[in-house]
């Protein structure tokens, strides 16, 4: 499963919440199911990672190691 | 010159109160995940993305007695329980770590935040309880929600597998049904039989006759026929209370099940869960974990009829049901929106009261009451001439089967009477 890391303020604009996330300083983390069920977005998921400015990680391990280094 | 003086007193009348929960992480998927026992990932991993659930208690009342609307912020004492498995012991969700919650004195008051991945096979059954007091007569109404069914599936490994395409908690809102609307108003007179309409009814995806996709697939590729295909079979299962499966028969909640879809009667599930078990060569190769729920939006009744009253009159009065189902105002009552005409008796049971004086009267129940009001000592007096016309409203709950003395009862032919 892809999980996104995107800037907050991008995300809010398509509808996500902050205070229903993981925030990671300026960035919450999204999972592939949400953004893909989002009508407020197109595409594929890599299209969506790009509306929404984040980047994609191919799994919750990836993203893991990632947030872990930048915490 | 005498007057006669119509006296107007306060009462109260009872808060209507409904409790439900928002999800609101990943959709409803957020509810239950799977393990990947070869990356050992679940999906989707609480520790990324968290599963947030927030109470939400409507409370109401129609003398204006009461500020209507999202009362959480009116709860006190919000606790968030569950119970393992098939297990009967209550546990505090808190006191156990398996949740935060927040206490605010805004509509977020009791949201709860789980973070933990639940360990595969495993299930459990969350709801919250909480005390809405009742500033205007100084009692506190106990408010508890409906249970929550979070599970991580198995994922039994290999290249066969499958699939439920599209929701897997399914959630059923009888006021946006219009088959068993149409179906009810049929019934009673109210409505022209129109296979055209039946039939837009009845392919609705609100009705409750809710056919669930599935799909089969050997490595990637989706399989339609073909000798593993045929080898194959669907079945719906129940877990047991000592940990096995038993498998759902068709009838009742379970109308068919095939390989590409099962079809569910709604009318007559409220929680509940079931798999979709795939089987082949004889062996479960896989499940999938279908959670079941319902959702009752809040409503409003009033009494429609307000002409002055005299002696011994035969009182007709009518009942207006509003429900607000979202984005429009559902008027139940009249055919506004293409709803149906007088269908509120179909999801709302109405007992009419009456309330002198010198005490209370139950009449009669539905949409339209008949008050004798003969019957009541309404008085004489400036200080006595009045009577109080209320009515008590609630959802009717899930639906049975009719049966008598256990023989299952039918029109006639193959469609049971519910």
């Amino acid at each position: 499963m892809y999980y996104l890391l995107a800037p907050k303020q991008t995300a809010t604009m398509y509808g996500f919440g902050i205070n229903t996330h993981r925030c990671v300083r300026n960035n919450i983390v999204l999972n592939e199911i949400e953004v893909m069920a989002s009508s407020a977005l197109s595409g594929d998921i890599r299209s969506r990672a790009e509306l929404l400015k984040a980047t994609l990680y191919g799994s919750a391990t990836e993203i893991k190691d990632r947030i872990d280094t930048n915490s | 010159m005498k007057f006669q003086t119509t006296r107007i007193r306060r009462v109260f009348q009872p808060l209507m109160v409904t409790v439900s929960v928002e999800t609101s992480s990943a959709g409803s998927s957020g509810l239950l995940q799977t393990y990947d026992d070869v990356s050992g990932e679940y999906i989707p991993d609480r520790t990324l993305s968290p599963l947030v659930l927030t109470p939400l208690v409507y409370a109401a009342c129609k003398d204006g007695s009461w500020e209507n609307g999202i009362a959480n912020k009116n709860i006190a004492n919000i606790k968030w329980y569950y119970t393992e498995g098939d297990s009967s012991t209550v546990k505090d969700a808190e006191a156990y770590s398996l949740l935060t919650v927040t206490r605010n004195q805004s509509d977020t008051n009791g949201q709860a935040v789980m973070v933990q991945n639940l360990p595969m096979g495993s299930r459990i059954q969350l709801w919250f309880t909480g005390i809405l007091p009742d500033t205007r007569t100084g009692e506190n109404i106990v408010v508890t929600s409906d249970r929550l069914i979070l599970a991580t599936t198995e994922n039994v490994k290999g290249e066969l597998s499958i699939s439920v395409d599209g929701e897997t908690n399914i959630v059923y809102v009888p006021v946006l049904d219009p088959l068993f609307l149409y179906e009810w108003a049929v019934a009673h007179g109210k409505a022209e039989y129109n296979s055209m309409v039946y039939g837009q009814a009845l392919s609705d995806p609100e009705s409750y006759m809710r056919h669930v996709p599935f799909r089969i697939q050997y490595a990637s590729e989706t399989l339609t026929s073909g000798d593993i295909f045929n080898a194959c079979t669907v079945k719906i299962q129940e877990k047991t209370q000592q940990g096995g499966y038993t498998d759902v028969a068709t009838g009742g909640r379970l109308v068919s099940v095939s390989k590409s879809e099962a079809v569910f009667d709604l009318r007559l599930i409220g929680s509940w869960s079931c798999y979709v078990a795939l089987v082949y060569d004889g062996a479960v190769i896989g499940r999938v974990l279908l959670s079941f729920g319902r959702k009752y939006p809040a409503f409003d009744v009033r009494a429609i009829n307000r002409a002055p009253i005299t002696d011994g009159e035969i009182r007709r009065d009518r009942a207006l049901v509003t429900v607000n189902a979202g984005k429009i105002l559902f008027y139940l009552n009249y055919n506004d929106y293409n709803a149906y005409i007088d269908c509120c008796e179909a999801l709302i049971n109405l007992v009419w009261y009456t309330r002198t004086q010198y005490g209370e009267r139950r009449h009669n129940c539905g949409q339209e009451a008949k008050l004798d009001l003969s019957r009541e000592v309404i008085g004489k007096a400036p200080s006595g001439g009045w009577v109080d016309v209320s009515i008590d409203a609630e959802y009717h709950g899930v639906q049975n089967i009719a049966t008598d003395g256990g023989v299952v009862l039918t029109d006639g032919g193959e469609q049971l009477i519910i």
